[in-house]
Formats: structure tokens, C-alpha cells, sequence
């Protein structure tokens, strides 16, 4: 696997100015790259909810569990985190298979710098997302947001290299790296 | 003259003595008149500007969502909603709190509700249905499809000091002007014109009272019965009807018309529901009619002006007719009075009146009101609680709720009928049984019952006793042991690992300790996986020891046990006491891919001015690897399949599911915890004391002390009874396997690959790595495969 390979140079080389070359590197290809999507802060497109997800499986409780995390999205765009919380729950409580909610669940509680909770969440994101490989960088790129917030800059490093790997055109995943590299002493 | 100017004299250098006394009595009277003016004048401010009533703070239940494929039981549904005070109508609901059920539809008119961060408006629903299934959602009268909507939260329980009294309270816009003008045409038509006290109305009916010999009209003003509910004991003396003219006075002076109307509104005894008395308009028009008091027709106003007087004699629940002729006496007083037309009042005396109560506020959930009681105090006061009209919402589901109810009541009747010794007379002495059912993904709470009977016992077995699990707890010595590499050969753990099942000495607190199985039999070299589904005792101390208790203890930690757990080898056979709730914590970790959720009963606190005080959102944390959770979990599938739980098959419940029974040796506890992906129930059952000594030789022997009962006789048939019916809305799910794991066609008996030699496979589960690489038959140092082959092609076997 590149990252796998990339990091283990990393290692092997233990060398800050590495990291930093390749970070910037990894920035110029991505903005080159072909991303697919457009991305705001989080990679999340701001797209109509469903339509971002017709890949899953569709049964009434599935779909009510992503109308609700509909309304929890719309209301965490606009700054209304405890009330999107509220929805992200009562859609994990329909339908626990449901990726995006626990994927924009992870996104609230960033933001409310509950980090861990973040974390746990997003565990759960990652284990329903192994086949749609954007999804999965974005959650990735979150996972690494966590770590920086943190102060776990390894770990954080390590979830950008991942998001790369899943989408190299995932131009957060390669500002998370330059800026780890620009916070190098 | 000599007399005239003794006189003269005296009153130039004082009164005389007599005069002199008379103005010091004056004087104090005025005084004292003064003082117990201002004294009742404070009492008036003190209460009007004060807090005027206390409104006990609410608890209630989760919102039910309603979605197209949801399975529908019309039982179930219609018994929501008449706990949520909707009424059938036969025609298309036109009114807020009203529903319709035809043979393929259901049309209810959704209630309005204050959610803590949004007001819904509610809308007329309707619910296409098949087959007991809800088909399609529309929202009506666009006809617009919907995919999602809810039913408002129940209410559970309220906080009431000792005087027990409910109150919605309206300001006085709020009200329709028919009910204002129906109360003043019947209990103080000259309410406008007079200064607390009414002396023609006084005048009246003393006359009327002289004529009849009795008293049969009373001529207090509103402002009186106001005074005399807010400040007055109830006797009927002249001191307390004086106080009563003195402050009702007092407060015309200090208050104007509308203040002391709308205080009285809100303040009238307008009758009984249940154990709790029903105050103020606003909470009348909820009890009577279903509706908010701005939401009244003339002909409910009437109903409710003509119950003032006497609420529990003319309520339409106790006599339909009184009712009716105390409705119609209003109706025309408000004719000859000029508030309503002719027409208004042939119209409204037409009107139906209701004639069920909506279900009685008794206690429902106790155990888990007490619960969510006792947190709730760790940050407010019993007086904020019982006064300041907070509302608190919960994750209780009321259907779940009383479902468990029903099958812990039944269940422990059904093992008391069928096994003579469990029966006790005394009552506080009967069998005992909790069940908790959780949501794995979330921790919320959605059923609690805490002991059999709340009224005799309210101790919760749920959350406070603490009993040992017996074999319940054998799942964390083996999640324990599936993240560890096994000591004989370095491999990890996995459910085709090789176990002994042979006799084994252990040294505990300085004595031998020799564990048996429940058969008293050995059966040698057993899987992991056939030692978890019979709940072999002694293969599992083994696995124990060699996986280590300080593990052991880490793990089941992680999973939520908070409870100390002693460090002894019996330690894996359950003998360390736990709660209910930390054991269902723990299981509800394996159901949820190794996330252990803070279990979670409330989930906002809003204040009476509807300030979100505290929202408590879901806690997780990592217990086990999600690999580790779905091997224990497919482990657990075959307690289910084939193991000590079988017997739930053949119960009725057929959904894929995981659990185990639990026994403690002596039998005293039974237990099953068992899950589906979206609901886990654990259950126990047994007694909180041993039961009495025998008294006498006869009777000794015949009466085991505790229950005698395995977790698969006395719990698992109450689960069943229980999960059957909560898991029946839900559309068909299965556990969804992580990334790495593999499966493999074993063989159950050596745990290898299955082979040409050992056909009887069985599908297993492993980590990624860790599946075993020899088939069964094959030797050691065999190539395998061809030359196996090659090998049996010279075999004389």
C-alpha cells in the first residue's frame, strides 16, 4: 500500500524535513488531482441529503433514519449543534447501519471539542464505509482533525496519509499534512 | 355647682378613668385592626407577586416514530394514542387530537407539542396499512408522501409535593370569551360591578337560604372562592368567611379585574384524576376534552363553567345526565343574560359531551421514574422539582415499557403455577423478577421494571441489587481470552481453539477448589465454541486461569462493570455480584461492535419557560475491538442455535439473535441477556430472601431454599414473552460483520478445516490470520493436498 510504504520511509528516514516535502508534494498533486467533488471544510458536498447517499440499501426505517439525519445536517451547516445532535441520535437509534449519521454525529461532536466521543464515532463511520473509498477519506480527514486537536500530531499525520490513500484528490487530507508539517519546530 | 366644677375639673386635668380606658381600648383596636389588616394585605402581595401555584415538573417518555415497512400491532398503536388523549372520531379528523381507523387506513390529527428545541404544529397523518404493515405516509390535505413522522412523548409521571395538584396554566387571552362569560353568568355575573365582596348577591342568597331552611346558594363573589383557595383552610366558620370578605377586599384593591380573573382561572378544583387533582381551566380542558383551553366550543365552556360548583357531581365520567342538566343551566343563564344567541344555544345543548376519562394518571414505570428521580435530584432540589414545572424527557419507550410489565407479571405467575415451591404467601416474600431492555447503539433506556410490584416493594432489582450472574458472566472471560494468544502453542484464541474440559485444583483464599460442571461430567478436549454454548464450568475456569483474572477483570471493566469484582478462580463462574443495568451495559457492548454506551435515561431538561437546562447526549467508548465483538457475538449465536438458550426457538422468537443463560450454582439466580441488532433484554428472576427455615422434619427437603431454576426455565421464557412483541415493528436485520473477519467450514469436534475425513462441518468465524490451517484428518507433518492424497491412495484404512 503507498501510505503504508510512505510511512514506513517516514520512520525509517526520521526526518521532519521529509514529511515536509512530501506534504507539500502531496498538496500540489491534489490540487491538480481530479477531485470529485466539491469540498468545504469537512469534504461534505452541499448536495439535497439523499442524493449523496443512493448507494444504500433503501427500507422505511433506513429512510427515515436518513431523513433525520437530513435535518441533523441542515442544522449543524447552520451552527445548531446540540439540535443536530438530537437528530443524529434518534437516526442511529432507527437504523445503527446507517454511515453518514454516525459520520456527521463525529463532525458535531469536533465541533463541540469533544474530541474522543469524535473518535468513537467515526470508528463506527469507518467500519460501514470500507467499500465507498470518498467517504471513507473523509472520514479519515476527520479522524485526523480529532488527532490534531488532540496534540496527537503521529496519529493525525497517519489519518491524512490514510485519506490519501483513499482519495488522493482530497485536498483536506494533504492541507491536514502541510499543516503538521508547518507546526514542526 | 360645687358638683359641676368637680366635673369641670376633672376634665381640664384628664378624662375621667372611664373615658381614659376607653381610648386606650380604642386606640389598641384600631391597632390591632391595623396589624391584621397589614398582615392579610402581605399575604395577598406575598402570594400574587410571589410564585403563585407550584407546577410539578413533568417526566416524559420518547417520541415514537412512525415509518413506511413498520410492522403495526393496531393494539399496540391505538393504546399510544389513548394514552396520548386522542379520541376516535367517525368521520375525517378535523381537530387536533382526534384519529379515524378505517379497514386500510388510520388518520390521525397529530397533537401540537412544545419539543425542547422545536414546536411542532401537528397535521392531519394518515397511515395507509397492509398486511400489518404501514405502507405509505401521507400528510394531509396537501397528499403529500412522508417518510417519516413521530408521535408525541407520553406523559409518564409528575413530580407532586403532598398536595398532588395539576396544572396547565392559561393566561386569560388564551381562553375562548364564551368560557369566561359561562363562568361569570354562573358564579359571579356581577363580577365587573362590585369590590370583592357582592352585598346585593350576599342579600340574595341568604334570602333564598331563609326560605328553603337550608343553604342551598352561596352568594360569594369570584374573587371570594379565589381567596378562599389561595389563603383559607376549608372550615366553614364566621371567622374564616370574615377573613375570607376582609382579603377578597384587599385583593380588589391591590389587583385589577383581569389579574384577579385570570389568578382564578387558573387556580379552580375542577375535579379528580386518579390521585391527582385537576386545577385551573387549562388542565381541565386537557381532562375533559383532550384539547388546549384556547382550543374550547361554547358547549365544552358550559360543561366546564357548570362543574365549578361542584366538580365531581356534574363530571360527565361519574353522571352523564347531571352533566348534561348542569350544562344546560349554564347554556341558559348565558341566553338571559345576552352572551349567546338563540341559535348558539340550541346549537351547543346539541353537542355530545365526552364520556371516558382519559387513561388515569397512576404510577406508571415506577422503577424507572425513581431512576430517572434520582438523578435528577443530584442537580435540583425537591422543591425546584415539585414547583417549577420543568419537564424532563426521557428514552423510556411507554409500549416497551408496559410490555415488560406485563411479561414479568405474567412470567412470574406462570413459574409460580407450574413449580409448587416457588409460591409465598407473603407478599413481600414472592418471587422477584427485573427485566431492562436497552437500544445497543445508543445506551437509551426503554424499559425498565424494577421488582414485581411497586406498591409492595420499591427496591429496583434493575439498578440496586446486586446478585451474583453465574454463568452470565462467562462472556468476558471469553472476549477476554479471543484478543490473547492461547498458552499451549502461542496461537490466538478463536472459537475452534482447543480447550480441556477435565478436572482441575485450584487453590482459593488457601482452600482447594475443585470446579464441576452442571452434568457432574468431564467431556474432555471441548472448542471454545462448544464450551460457551453448554456452559462448561470447568473449560472456562481453564481459560481463565490461563488467560489471566487481572484480564479478565480489565475486560469485563471495559464493558462496563463497575461493580468490584473479587480476584478468586470463582470469579469465572459468575460469583462476584453485579447489577442488572451493569450487566446489560456490558452485553449491550457485544451487540454494538464493541462500543459500550453509557446507558442513558433522560435525554433534556427544560425549565418552565422552556429553557433547555441540560441536554445528555450519548456516551461511547471502545471496550473491544468490533472483530472481537462479532466473534463473541456469533459465538453467542450459538448459545442461541444450539446451546443452552435453544428452548428460545421454540418460545416463537425466530429472529437472529445472540445471548446466554446464566445460573448461579446454588440456583438462586436465573438470567438471560440476549440481543438482536437493534434491542438487547436481560432478565432475572429470583428471590430477594432465602426462603423461610422449615419448621418442621416433613417440611424439610420438600422446599428447595432458592429457585431451583436454570436461566433457561425461569428467565429466558419471560425474554422471549417480552422481545417477541418489542422486536415486532422492526423489519428483519441481522449482525453485519466487520472487516476481517473470515469464515470457515470447521470441524466441531478437532476445530480444524473440515476435511474428506470429517464431514460434519460448521460454518466459524475468525480473525483475519488466525483461522486454522490444518484440515481435520490430515497429520502434522503431512504436505497436504496432493500429497494426502497420494498418501490415502496407499491407506489401508
Amino acid at each position: 500500500m503507498v501510505s503504508e510504504f510512505v510511512f514506513d520511509t517516514i520512520r525509517r528516514v526520521g526526518s521532519h524535513l521529509l514529511l515536509g516535502i512530501l506534504g507539500l508534494s502531496l498538496t500540489v498533486v491534489a490540487g491538480c488531482a481530479d477531485s470529485q467533488r466539491q469540498e468545504n471544510t469537512f469534504g461534505v458536498p452541499d448536495l439535497p441529503f439523499s442524493d449523496s447517499f443512493g448507494e444504500l440499501p433503501r427500507d422505511g426505517r433506513r429512510e427515515a433514519s436518513l431523513q433525520l439525519t437530513a435535518e441533523g445536517y441542515t442544522l449543524l451547516r447552520s451552527g445548531n449543534l446540540d439540535e443536530s445532535i438530537s437528530r443524529f441520535q434518534k437516526a442511529i437509534s432507527l437504523s445503527p447501519t446507517n454511515p453518514f449519521t454516525y459520520y456527521f454525529f463525529g463532525e458535531a461532536r469536533y465541533l463541540k471539542k469533544e474530541y474522543e466521543q469524535s473518535l468513537a464515532l467515526l470508528e463506527r463511520a469507518e467500519m460501514l464505509l470500507q467499500d465507498d473509498p470518498v467517504w471513507l477519506s473523509r472520514v479519515y480527514v476527520l479522524r485526523g482533525r480529532d488527532f490534531e486537536a488532540l496534540a496527537w500530531e503521529e496519529d493525525a499525520a497517519h489519518a491524512y496519509l490514510k485519506a490519501l490513500a483513499q482519495d488522493p484528490g482530497n485536498q483536506e487530507a494533504a492541507g491536514g499534512l502541510a499543516r503538521l508539517f508547518a507546526a514542526q519546530p | 355647682m360645687v358638683g359641676f366644677l368637680k366635673r369641670r375639673k376633672a376634665g381640664r386635668r384628664g378624662r375621667p378613668k372611664r373615658s381614659r380606658a376607653g381610648r386606650w381600648i380604642g386606640a389598641g383596636l384600631v391597632l390591632v385592626s391595623t396589624l391584621y389588616l397589614a398582615v392579610l394585605y402581605v399575604t395577598v402581595v406575598d402570594r400574587f407577586e410571589g410564585k403563585r401555584w407550584k407546577i410539578p415538573s413533568k417526566i416524559y417518555s420518547d417520541s415514537h416514530i412512525l415509518y413506511p415497512g413498520q410492522g403495526l400491532d393496531d393494539a399496540h398503536l391505538l393504546s399510544r394514542l389513548r394514552r396520548l388523549g386522542y379520541r376516535p372520531a367517525s368521520v375525517v379528523p378535523a381537530r387536533p387530537g382526534t384519529f379515524r381507523r378505517s379497514e386500510e387506513a388510520l388518520e390521525i390529527f397529530l397533537h401540537p407539542f412544545s419539543y425542547p428545541d422545536h414546536e411542532f404544529e401537528g397535521f392531519l397523518l394518515r397511515l395507509q396499512l397492509k398486511d400489518g404493515q404501514i405502507r405509505r405516509m401521507t400528510r394531509l390535505p396537501e397528499g403529500r408522501e412522508i417518510f417519516m413522522a413521530e408521535l408525541e412523548p407520553e406523559l409518564v409521571a409528575a413530580f407532586f409535593d403532598e398536595a398532588w395538584e395539576e396544572r396547565d396554566l392559561v393566561r386569560l387571552d388564551e381562553p375562548p370569551r364564551v368560557l369566561i362569560d359561562a363562568i361569570l353568568a354562573v358564579e359571579d355575573s356581577r363580577f365587573y360591578h362590585h369590590f370583592g365582596v357582592d352585598p346585593k348577591a350576599v342579600a340574595r342568597a341568604l334570602w333564598v337560604n331563609l326560605k328553603r331552611g337550608a343553604v342551598v346558594q352561596g352568594g360569594s363573589t369570584l374573587t371570594q372562592q379565589l381567596v378562599k383557595n389561595f389563603f383559607l383552610t376549608p372550615e366553614k366558620t364566621l371567622t374564616r368567611k370574615f377573613n375570607e370578605m376582609v382579603m377578597a377586599v384587599l385583593v380588589e384593591m391591590r389587583y385589577s379585574k383581569d389579574e384577579i380573573l385570570e389568578a382564578y382561572l387558573n387556580e379552580i378544583y375542577m375535579g379528580q384524576n386518579g390521585a391527582m387533582g385537576v386545577y385551573g381551566l387549562g388542565q381541565a380542558a386537557r381532562f375533559y376534552f383532550g384539547k388546549e383551553a384556547g382550543k374550547l366550543t361554547l358547549s365544552e365552556s358550559a360543561l366546564l363553567a357548570g362543574l365549578i360548583k361542584s366538580p365531581n357531581q356534574y363530571s360527565p365520567f361519574h353522571d352523564l345526565e347531571k352533566a348534561r342538566s348542569r350544562r344546560e343551566a349554564v347554556l341558559n343563564r348565558m341566553l338571559e343574560m345576552g352572551y349567546i344567541s338563540s341559535v348558539q344555544y340550541r346549537e351547543a345543548r346539541k353537542s355530545s359531551l365526552p364520556k371516558t376519562p382519559p387513561a388515569r394518571q397512576g404510577l406508571a414505570a415506577p422503577y424507572f421514574v425513581d431512576f430517572v428521580r434520582k438523578q435528577l435530584t443530584e442537580h435540583y432540589s425537591h422543591k425546584v422539582l415539585t414547583s417549577e414545572g420543568m419537564r424532563i424527557f426521557t428514552t423510556l419507550d411507554m409500549q416497551q415499557q408496559l410490555l415488560a410489565e406485563e411479561s414479568v407479571a405474567k412470567g412470574l405467575e406462570r413459574l409460580e403455577a407450574r413449580f409448587s415451591h416457588l409460591r409465598r404467601e407473603e407478599p413481600s416474600h414472592k418471587l422477584q423478577g427485573s427485566l431492562i431492555s436497552l437500544e445497543p447503539q445508543t445506551g437509551f433506556i426503554k424499559a425498565m421494571v424494577g421488582g414485581r410490584d411497586y406498591q409492595i416493594s420499591q427496591f429496583n432489582r434493575a439498578t440496586q441489587a446486586r446478585r451474583q450472574p453465574g454463568s452470565l458472566f462467562k462472556p468476558f472471560i471469553y472476549a477476554a481470552a479471543l484478543s490473547r494468544p492461547t498458552m499451549t502453542d502461542g496461537a490466538f484464541y478463536t472459537a475452534a481453539s482447543l480447550v480441556r474440559d477435565e478436572p482441575i485444583t485450584l487453590d482459593s483464599g488457601g482452600r482447594p477448589w475443585n470446579p464441576q460442571n452442571y452434568d457432574r461430567t468431564f467431556h474432555g478436549a471441548v472448542t471454545l465454541r462448544t464450551a460457551l454454548e453448554q456452559s462448561l464450568n470447568v473449560a472456562t475456569v481453564r481459560i481463565a486461569q490461563e488467560v489471566g483474572l487481572d484480564q479478565v477483570v480489565g475486560t469485563a471493566q471495559a464493558m462496563g462493570i463497575q461493580t468490584p469484582l473479587k480476584k478468586v478462580p470463582s470469579l469465572a463462574l459468575g460469583t462476584s455480584e453485579v447489577t442488572a443495568l451493569e450487566m446489560a451495559t456490558a452485553y449491550a457492548a457485544i451487540a454494538n461492535g464493541g462500543m459500550r454506551m453509557e446507558p442513558l435515561a433522560i435525554k433534556e431538561v427544560v425549565d418552565g419557560s422552556g429553557r433547555i437546562l441540560e441536554r445528555r447526549a450519548i456516551k461511547m467508548t471502545k471496550a473491544l475491538t468490533s472483530q472481537q465483538a462479532y466473534l463473541l457475538t456469533y459465538l453467542l449465536q450459538g448459545v442461541v442455535d444450539h446451546g443452552t438458550a435453544k428452548a428460545v426457538r421454540r418460545l416463537g422468537f425466530d429472529r437472529p439473535m445472540a445471548g446466554k443463560t446464566g445460573t448461579t450454582s446454588d440456583y438462586r439466580d436465573a438470567w438471560f441477556a440476549g440481543f438482536t441488532p437493534e434491542l438487547l433484554a436481560l432478565v432475572w428472576v429470583g428471590f430477594d430472601l432465602p426462603a423461610p427455615t422449615a419448621s418442621s422434619s416433613e417440611e424439610q427437603g420438600s422446599q428447595p431454599e432458592g429457585l431451583g431454576l436454570s436461566g433457561a426455565q425461569a428467565a429466558l421464557p419471560i425474554w422471549a414473552d417480552f422481545m417477541k412483541q418489542a422486536t415486532a415493528p422492526l423489519g428483519p436485520g441481522d449482525f453485519l460483520a466487520p472487516p476481517q473477519i473470515v469464515f470457515k467450514n470447521i470441524d466441531p469436534q478437532t476445530g480444524l478445516l473440515a476435511g474428506r475425513d470429517c464431514p460434519a462441518a460448521i460454518r466459524e468465524a475468525f480473525l483475519q490470520g488466525t483461522e486454522p490451517q490444518r484440515t481435520c484428518g490430515e497429520s502434522e507433518n503431512s504436505g497436504g493436498g496432493l500429497f494426502e492424497w497420494f498418501q490415502n491412495l496407499f491407506s489401508t484404512q
